[in-house]
């Protein structure tokens, strides 16, 4: 117990370091959890899409009339037919049945057959098969939104837990002197196990909260989709899906911090009393130390031989997550780009081919509306066999009449066996979404470089905390703290360049195998160029900034040190 | 000319609304070639004192002289300078640098100078010291003694004005003590200016010219 009050007044020095602990789990968790928002609320959007398609019936006879229904009355293991809008709808009496191909392929032939023996030809069935309209099969898309989510959780895992690494370090002394005193390993490691599960208690909590709201507001005003023409996107949070993910956080960061905690347990205690953190920080085999031209320079290439360690780890998170970053932001702009583009003909009107093509005089008739510009008939090019006109794209005169002109049409051609594609009002929705999707990009990309600034500000102030011993030492004898101090720049500077560079590289090249897969035309936007030189900027700064902040005590307070 | 010249010093740290004034009016002149020991009770302002002559301080009122420069208005960069081609420090707790040889910590002034190493130097001085055999050790494979014998060699290759030694035998053993002790009386005797603060009446004694602080205030003792 008199461990506990002490390390609990030392956590309590040091407030700032548990909400940094705070604020990178929170980032962490952001992006698993808008992936699996965006995952159920696609997987429920399909799923109410099929429902609405099948209305859970196995077939849809279309084109038909009321009297057409007694037709398929009395058909073995389904149900009694009904008439709704010109659709008749069978159904299954059984889910076994329907889940059976045969059965369905049998009841189809029936089907097929009585219409044909009743001369009733105009009538055009569809099966549903079981699994397209109501069992939720997880479609390829969410499987790899699966994988990447846990790849994304055990990657930041990783990083998280090398965060805590130096969390725990920066109390190492504290331990140090406990176990000196007799506490055992076992208690120490409860405290900070017991800090942990509160500080993981508080930001899954946030997160799910802030990706939660942030979700339900991007799909109120942009992502929702109930059109017909798209994959149906529904906001939708599964709880189970949820407590997993968040338990698989858990679980993976508990292994990784428990792993940390056992290895500073077995350290000597003389070790991790001394507290020198820098040499133990040092690399193995040190490079040669030079005399160069200028002191900032042969300090630059000491620091970059000697203890660059910190600034390598701030690399590995900075860099793939830039690289992530503007592969996604290319990509994706790419992708809306391509989705919103505008047709060249706004409206389709296409005939069901059983029942032949558009007569003259229905061509004839498109084109006399006032609206329309000029017409393309396309059928023929499709289908080489058939002898008519299937499909009639139409350019219109303004693409604004494309609502007036698609209402038009209906009126023309009012029977089942026509379809009316608006391109225009499909590509104008596409536009909206995609300003939904730059939303939730930014807002994505926000948390990540939250994380990643915030790792790369802490792991940088504790360097140059560490480098305490030095940086007095290099004073007294001799450096101003102009050398100093532009030192350290350097390094920093160093480490920007290749934040910034090493990602541009590494998603140009994905970009350019992600187009080339995708046989469309790589280009470069001036968004792109801004959004890439803007997080360059942030973090340059993430990587400059800690060190001005950390080492401007240091030397000014020299005295307070000697 | 005197290599080191105090004038009218005082520092004052004013911390939490009460204020300690650590130095206290002092005057006193080292001439060149001389050892000059200073003690007084812990806390009664050496290592400050000390802080002010080395220029890692900055005085509340009065003067420092180094060969004829006043370093209490000399700027932060011109006052590095002076630290490294002036000033040989020898502190208490070795102030070595973790991550560089003994070698490399010895040549660290020169490199601030982006002077190349004349070996020969380097050489003499460490043979002086008995550290050839440790070039390329680090700081924490030494003991206390060598560690400061490292300081020492840093604190000469720049063939400093003064040395400034701050209790460099406090966390030493005493034979390890004596030994710098007699290091640095010998470096006297080949002419360089030492100003040493001990607590040690024994080491004082060891110095023709002795100086004693009370609060703050000096007095020469005799
Ligand atoms: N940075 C500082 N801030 C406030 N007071 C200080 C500081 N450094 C020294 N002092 C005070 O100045 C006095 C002299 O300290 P110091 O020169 O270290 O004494 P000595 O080296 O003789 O033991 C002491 O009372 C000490 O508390
Ligand atoms: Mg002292």
């Amino acid at each position: 117990m008199r461990y506990l009050l002490y390390l609990k007044r030392s956590f309590r020095r040091q407030p700032k370091r548990h909400l940094t602990l705070y604020i990178i789990l929170t980032c962490a968790f952001i992006l698993p959890l808008l992936i699996s928002v965006y995952r159920d609320s696609s997987a429920y959007g399909e799923r109410q899409q099929a429902l609405d398609m099948t209305k859970g019936a196995a077939f849809h006879i279309e084109n038909a009339s009321g009297e057409d229904a007694e037709l398929f009355e009395g058909i073995d293991g389904m149900s009694a037919p009904r008439y709704e809008d010109g659709v008749i709808y069978l159904r299954f009496l059984s889910d076994e049945d329907w889940r059976d191909a045969g059965t369905v392929e049998r009841c189809g032939e029936l089907i097929m057959e009585r219409i044909e023996q009743s001369g009733r030809t105009y009538l055009l069935p569809t099966a549903y098969s079981f699994d397209y309209a109501i069992e939720s099969d997880t479609g390829d898309e969410q499987t790899v939104l699966l994988l990447l989510n846990i790849f994304i959780i055990v990657l930041s895992s990783f990083v998280v837990g090398s965060a805590y690494k130096s969390h725990l370090r920066r109390f190492s002394s504290d331990m140090g002197v406990l176990r000196s005193c007799g506490a055992e390993n076992r208690q120490i490691n409860g405290i900070f196990l017991t800090e942990f599960a509160v500080v993981f208690a508080l930001s899954s909590a946030s997160a799910l909260i802030l990706s939660a709201g942030v979700m339900k507001l991007l799909f109120a005003s942009f992502l929702e989709v109930r059109d017909d023409g798209f994959a149906w996107l529904i906001f939708r949070m599964d709880p189970v899906n949820t407590a997993l993910h968040i338990a698989v956080f858990f679980v993976v960061l508990l292994a990784v911090i428990s792993f940390t905690l056992f290895k500073f347990g077995r350290e000597p205690m003389a070790n991790a009393a001394r507290n020198d953190l820098q040499s133990s920080e040092m690399t193995k085999k040190p490079g040669k130390l030079r005399i160069k031209a200028s002191p900032e320079r042969s300090l630059l290439a000491l620091w970059l031989r000697r203890t660059n360690k910190t600034h390598r780890s701030c690399l590995w998170v900075a860099v793939p997550v830039m690289t992530v970053f503007l592969f996604l932001f290319a990509y994706l702009s790419l992708d809306a780009g391509w989705v919103s583009r505008l047709p060249e003909y706004e409206l389709t009107v296409s005939k069901n081919g059983a029942l032949g093509g558009f007569t003259q005089e229905e061509t004839a008739s498109v084109e006399r509306l006032e609206q329309v510009r000029e017409i393309r008939a396309s059928g023929e090019a499709q289908n080489p066999q058939s002898d008519g006109i299937y499909e009639i794209d139409i350019r219109l005169t303004s693409p604004e009449l494309h609502e007036e002109a698609a209402a038009l049409l209906k009126q023309l051609f009012p029977g089942a066996e026509y379809e009316i594609v608006d391109s225009q009002a499909r590509a104008e929705r596409g536009r909206e979404m995609s300003t939904g999707i730059y939303f939730m990009l930014l807002f994505i990309f926000a948390a990540m470089l939250g994380f990643m600034l915030i790792i790369v500000y802490m792991k940088l102030c504790d360097y140059i905390e560490d480098s305490r011993k030095t940086i007095k030492a290099l004073s007294t004898v001799g450096a101003s703290n102009g050398v100093i101090r532009g030192s350290y720049i350097r390094q920093s500077l160093v480490s920007a360049g290749l934040a910034a560079a090493l990602p541009a590289a590494g998603s140009i090249a994905l970009f350019l195998l992600a187009a080339n897969t995708a046989a469309q035309k790589p280009s470069v936007s001036a968004s792109l160029i801004c959004a890439y030189f803007a997080v360059s900027a942030v973090t340059a700064c993430a990587f400059i900034l800690p060190v001005c902040r950390s080492i401007r005590p240091i030397l000014e307070r020299k005295e307070s040190i000697l | 000319m005197n290599t080191v010249e105090v004038r009218n010093l005082s520092k004052v740290f004013a911390q939490g609304g009460y204020k300690v004034k650590a130095v206290d009016n002092v005057t006193f002149d080292i001439a060149k070639g001389e050892i000059v020991s200073v003690t007084g009770q812990s806390g009664s302002g050496k290592t400050t004192l000390l802080n002010l002559i080395g220029g890692i301080e900055t005085a509340t009122e009065g003067s420092v002289y180094i060969d004829g420069t006043d370093i209490c208005r000399t700027a932060e960069k011109e006052l590095a300078r002076l630290r490294r081609q002036k000033i040989g420090y020898v502190f208490q707790d070795f102030n070595l640098i973790p991550i560089l040889t003994v070698e490399e910590n010895i040549i660290m002034p020169l490199l601030l100078d982006s002077k190349r190493v004349d070996r020969e130097e380097l050489d003499r001085i460490t043979r002086f010291l008995g550290l050839e055999n440790r070039l390329t050790h680090l700081p924490s494979q030494l003991s206390g003694g060598q560690k400061q014998r490292v300081a020492i060699a840093r604190a000469l290759i720049n063939h400093p004005s003064i040395i400034l030694a701050d209790e460099p035998t406090g966390n030493l053993d005493r034979a390890m003590a004596d030994e710098i002790m007699r290091l640095l009386l010998d470096l006297n005797r080949e002419g360089i200016t030492v100003l040493l603060v001990t607590h040690e009446e024994r080491y004082a004694d060891m110095c023709p010219r002795k100086l004693v602080i009370t609060d703050g205030h000096i007095s020469e003792s005799r």
